[in-house]
Order: C-alpha cells, then structure tokens, then sequence
C-alpha cells in the first residue's frame, strides 16, 4: 500500500473538462483538498471557531440581561431556558443527520483512499476493506463514533439563535449536499490509484460549504452582534 | 692389547706342537709344501726347517681350529683356557681415571624432543706408558624408571695418547641426542657413565664417595623431564561442506600446535545427533600442520545416513598430555531424493493482475515413491509473507503430475506488490531441498476497489450509510429533542 501514493502520482489526471472554477482557484482548491493536515486544520478550526462564537453569543446576551435588568440577579440556567427556542422536528431531525453526515463525509474524504494519508485509511483494515460491505461497514463505524456529538451539538448550536427561513434551508440541505460528497469520496475509492479532480474538488467543497452552512447561525449572530 | 697380544704368541707357539702330537693338520689343504718355499694363495704356509716340518697358521685357520676344539673336547678347551689366562694386574701406582658428565648447556627443564649435549670430561693423571685405553658408555634413566638404560651407539674411547698435555684432561661427547623421545611420563631424568679402563669397571654414580657437581660438571646429571600439552587452534576446526550429500567429498580439517613440537596423535570421533560416537580414527601429525580425515577414505557415511545431523570433536595428545575439543555440529547431510519437481509457474485469471482475482499457481511433479505427498502453497508479499494458501495431496504416479492451485491469494493491502511463492513439499527433492517457488513477473495491480461506483454494491453501500444517518437522526430527535 505505501507504493500507492507514487503509482497514484504517476497516473494522477485532471479532469481538464470540469472547469467548474478558474484555473488558478481550482488548482489552489485542488492544493487544498490535497492537503491533508490543512483539510483537517481548517475543518477542526471552523469547528473550533463557531464553539469559541456559540460560548461569546451566550456571554454576550447573558450579561446584556443583567445589565437591563437594574442590579437583579440573573440565573444563567433560567435565561437559558427562557432563550431556548423548539425548531421543529423535521429541523431538528435533518440537522441531526447532517451533523452525523459531516463526520462520515469528513472521514471518507480524508480516510477513505491512501492518497492523503497512506499510513492511516480504511484499507489499512484489509479483511473490511476486501468485503462487498465494505464502504457501508467504515460509514457505520463513523457514524456511531459521530453518534454522541450530533446527539447534542445542533441543539445546543440552534436552540438558542433566531434561525430564518433561508438558514433552516441552508442547514437542511447540508445533509444532500454531504451525501454528494460521500458519493463523490466513495468514487475516488474505486478509481484509485486514479484520482479524478474535479470530483475530489467537488466532495471538498461540498464538505466545507456544508460545515459553514451548519454552524452559520453562530457566526451569523456573532458578526450581528460584532455590528 | 698387551693381554690379546701374549695370547696369540702362546698359541701360535703352542699349535705346532699339538698338531705334530695328534697328526691334525689345522689347514691340512693349505699344508702341501710348496717346492719354491712360498706359501700358497692365502695366510698359512708350511716349510721345512731342519727336518721338521712347521705349519703356519693365519688368524682364520687358528679360529677354525679353537672352535672345533671348543665344540669337541670342550673339558680340554676349558683347562687350555685355564692354562692361557693371566690375570692382569695394574702396575703399583695405577689410579682410575676421573670420569664426570659436562653438561655446558645448564638446562635443567628438558622436553622430550631437546636435543641434548652432553660430555664425557676425562682426566687421567696416570703416565702414558700406565695408562690404558678407556671405554666410556652414556647411560639414561627416565622418569618412573628403576634402571639406568645404556644408551645405543654410546660407546666412546680414549686411546692412551688421547690426553692433553697440558692437564691430562680428554673430552668425548655425545650431542644431539633424544633419549626420551619416547617416554610415556615426565619427571626426573637421570644421566651416568660407565667406563671401563681395562682394569675395572666404574659408574660415575657410585664410584665417588659422594656425588660431585661442580659448575657443569656431574657425577650424576639430574633434568626434570616436562612437557606442554598440545593446543587446538579453534578456528582451524571445521568440516566442508557442512551440508553436503553423503557421498559428497566432505573432509574434517583441523590443525594442533605443540609448543614442544611434539607428533600429535590426532583422533576424529564422528558422533549423532544424540552426541553418541559412531566411529573415531586416528592420525600422526606434526605440530602445527593441518589435519584432514577425508570422509570418503575412511568411509564415514553411507546412503542410509542421508538427512541425518551429525556431529563431531577430536581428542588430542602428544603421548603425555590428552584433552579433547568441544563438540562441533556437522555435517548435515542432504536427504536423498524422493521427487522431481520442476516448472513453478503462477498465471493471472487475467492480465490486469488485480488483487481480488484468483490465480493458478502450477508445480509439475514426479513422484514415484511417496504416497499421500503433501504439498502447500505460501505466497509472500511485503503486507502478508509466508502467507499459506493451500495444501493439495498427490499419490504415487510414475507420469508427471501438474500440481495446480487455483485460489484468491491476496487481499487490498497486496495491491501495488511484487509477490513471490513457494510449493512446499513432504519428501525430498532433486536438489535435496523440500521447496521450491518463484517470482512473479509483475506487480499485483494498484486498483483497490473491487466494484465501480454505479454498481449495485456500491451504491447499496451508500445508501446504507446515508439510511443510517437518516434513522439515527429521526431516532436522537425523537429520543432527545422533545
């Protein structure tokens, strides 16, 4: 397997016809997603950001209260659950599974192939790899590591923000959006060693879009309340 | 001398006279006499003087004729011997010369191949018209030994003229000698001499009041006899090939060193694989030359040996001093053939070499003596090496037998590497060797996915993982969101 990496360089191609971007944007995108530990970093620091944004949010109107409230105490649990807003099931639902998508899409993006990392992929598990099942099996395996964070993370991210229209939208076509970039990843698993850019381009993009569009209600209220 | 002298002159005057008595010519064909008065061809003559007739004898005829006397009067014999002998008395001042060992070298610690010099120191203060002459004999006594030994080719002498003039002193020596060469022990040497100056006969050793030893000079010379114990040179101990045929050249090498530059006996003991010895031979060697028992001359080992351990070690001395070597692992000898294999072959199911296909792997193989041959398949990559496949069991056949296996050797962590294989058989083959493989020509190909992205399993797979996101969603909002 570690021969993998140069046999996928020699046979590397770019899908020359996809021009789904400039030139100069695509091969820096193309830079990118190659890139594994700035695929990550960059994944981990949106991640990061929005939990840094969510407590400031919350810090924010907890002590705007106090301040409108003429020197009387103010609980924080109380406020938090006076602020808490129900979203709908079907909200709720979708953005559950697109959070549990955004993990197994980051992990068959990055952790599919040997391509990004050749010492630490799915086929480094050779008797799952070798299966029929063996794509689903990976999926299932993030999904249930996935399974606690997006038990609680789009509660906590969206129970406390005004959400229009257009961010429920947004936030619910994340989940398509992750399994375009699933099917994308998986399709980059079964041509290696030949990589086919544009697609991977695609299934990073997709991915990232989809991470910004679920935690933009927080950075959203963080630049309003920046203004 | 004077002694044999007057002896002669009596018989020789006293033959005529037996000869005329009893009518016995000594020499009666030599007895005709001859008209010119000279004597015939030969010693004796007879001549007429007076009217008597005189026989004359040579030293032969006087011989023949005491012999004979000896043999058949031999009471008379015995009373002419009484009447002929005169003892012989050494004049009034006569004194037995001074005999001593010289022994310049000073070396008391002697090995039994040092060569010894040692010297008979003769001083004899008699007139020369007194002396006379002086036999002398080395005599040797060696460790454990009860009595002195005269040494061979020991006797000197020293004619009565055969003295310095300035000291009455003559040397005689005996030089270069081993006279332990062969001793079996070490210890106390002793050296001695005895001589005989016509009158007595003297051993250095008792003929003083006490022993004397003055510088180098001895009455009694006393070395210790030691000895250094032959070494083994370690590195010089080996058997080639160590892994050989039995009716292979195989030759045991060593080489043992005595610091004495004593002979070594030598002794190869051939042992099994239980260290039980089988057969043990000897050899002679020098010090410090090599050594070879050649297995083929001393007929080490035989056809029912082959496939068996063997191993060895040698004991060695130079007839004082034993010891022996550890023991040394070799030779392993190849078993004899059973099976012919040949032509390894592995095929593709097809030409893209990928790593979920299956490949036939073939062994052509004669087998006429071994039933139920087992024979397996490993395969080896860098991910999985020695990696077992499988195990096919061929009968006795006097035909060839193409041996295939058609399996799915390799897993995705294979793809992109060379591979290798080998058929490892129950029973011995031509080449004395119980396996044989080869290479494959290429690599496995680098494609790891079996199935393309429309296919129905992978998008099952797909669906499966996205239906499971679906569910898990509608479960946690339902379970946790209301």
């Amino acid at each position: 397997m570690s021969d993998l990496n140069g046999t996928m360089a020699a046979v590397q191609t770019v899908d020359a016809s996809s021009r789904l971007v400039p030139d100069g944007l695509s091969s820096f995108i193309a830079d990118v997603s190659s890139n594994g530990f700035l695929g990550i970093s960059l994944f981990l620091l949106l991640l990061a950001l929005g939990i840094a944004l969510h407590w400031l949010n919350m810090k924010r109107t907890f002590e705007r209260v106090t301040a409108t409230n003429n020197g009387g105490e103010v609980s924080r649990d109380e406020l938090r659950e006076e602020m808490f807003i129900r979203q709908g099931s079907n909200f709720n639902a979708a953005a559950v599974t697109a959070w549990m998508l955004l993990v197994a899409a980051f992990a068959y993006f990055y952790f599919l192939t040997p391509e990004i990392f050749s010492r630490y992929n799915y086929y480094h598990v050779p008797d799952l790899a070798s299966g029929a099942l063996g794509f689903a099996a990976f999926g299932f395996v993030v999904l249930i590591l996935a399974l606690g964070a997006a038990a609680f993370v789009p509660k906590e991210f969206y129970g406390y923000y005004e959400l229009s229209r257009k961010m429920k939208v947004a936030i619910m076509l994340a989940g398509p959006m992750l399994a375009i970039s699933i099917v994308l990843s998986v399709q980059q698993g079964t041509t290696f060693p030949q990589v086919e850019l544009a697609s991977r381009i695609v299934a990073f993009l997709a991915l990232f879009a989809s991470e910004l569009a679920l935690l933009w209600p927080i950075y959203a209220e963080a630049l309003g309340g920046v203004r | 001398m004077k002694r044999f002298a007057t002896i002669l002159i009596i018989i020789f005057l006293l033959l005529p006279l037996a000869a005329q008595s009893e009518g016995v010519s000594p020499s009666p064909h030599k007895s005709t006499p001859s008209s010119s008065g000279s004597g015939s061809s030969g010693g004796d003559s007879s001549s007429s003087s007076g009217g008597r007739k005189i026989v004359k004898l040579d030293l032969d005829d006087m011989i023949g004729n005491l012999e004979k006397w000896k043999q058949d009067d031999s009471d008379k014999y015995e009373y002419m011997k009484k009447l002929l002998y005169i003892p012989f008395v050494p004049p009034k001042d006569y004194v037995a010369p001074t005999v001593l060992l010289w022994y310049p070298s000073g070396k008391t610690n002697i090995t039994r191949n040092d060569k010894l010099d040692i010297y008979a120191y003769v001083k004899n203060d008699n007139p020369i018209e007194v002396r006379s002459d002086v036999y002398l004999w080395l005599e040797a006594k060696g460790p454990g030994e009860e009595n002195y030994t005269t040494l061979g080719e020991s006797q000197r002498v020293i004619l009565a003229n055969e003295y310095s003039e300035k000291n009455n002193v003559s040397i005689r020596d005996w030089s270069g000698i081993t006279p332990f060469a062969d001793s079996k022990k070490v210890g106390n040497a002793t050296f001695r001499i005895w001589f005989n100056d016509m009158h007595s006969t003297y051993y250095t050793d008792t003929m003083y009041e006490k022993p004397y030893h003055q510088g180098d000079y001895y009455s009694v010379l006393d070395l210790e006899l030691v000895n250094s114990p032959p070494e083994a040179e370690a590195e010089s101990i080996m058997v080639e090939p160590a892994r050989a045929r039995y009716n292979d050249p195989i030759r045991y090498e060593a080489r043992f060193v005595d610091s004495d530059g004593d002979q070594i006996n030598v002794t190869l003991h051939l042992l099994d694989g239980q260290n039980k010895e089988l057969k043990n031979m000897t050899q002679e060697v020098p010090s410090g030359s090599n050594v070879t028992f050649a297995a083929g001359e001393y007929g080490l080992f035989g056809e029912g040996d082959a496939g068996e351990n063997f191993s060895y070690m040698y004991t060695y001395g130079d007839g004082l001093d034993f010891n022996k070597t550890e023991t040394y692992p070799g030779p392993s000898l190849l078993p004899s053939p059973k099976i012919f294999v040949s032509a390894p072959d592995v095929e593709a199911a097809d030409e893209n070499r990928y790593w979920w296909q299956n490949y036939r792997f073939s062994l052509k193989v004669k087998n006429s003596e071994v039933s139920n041959l087992k024979i397996d398949l490993y395969t080896c990559t860098p991910s999985h090496p020695n990696k077992y496949q499988d195990t096919k069991t061929i009968n006795v056949s006097e035909e060839v037998q193409n041996v295939i296996f058609d399996v799915q050797p390799f897993d995705v962590s294979d793809a992109d590497q060379s591979f290798s294989y080998y058929f490892k058989y129950s029973a011995t083959d031509q080449n004395s060797r119980e396996e044989m493989g080869g290479t494959s020509d290429g690599k496995i190909n680098p494609k790891i996915v079996k199935y393309p992205i429309y296919s129905m399993v992978t998008i099952a797979n797909i669906l499966a993982v996205l239906l499971a996101a679906l569910v898990g969603g509608i479960v946690i909002e339902k379970k946790w969101y209301r």
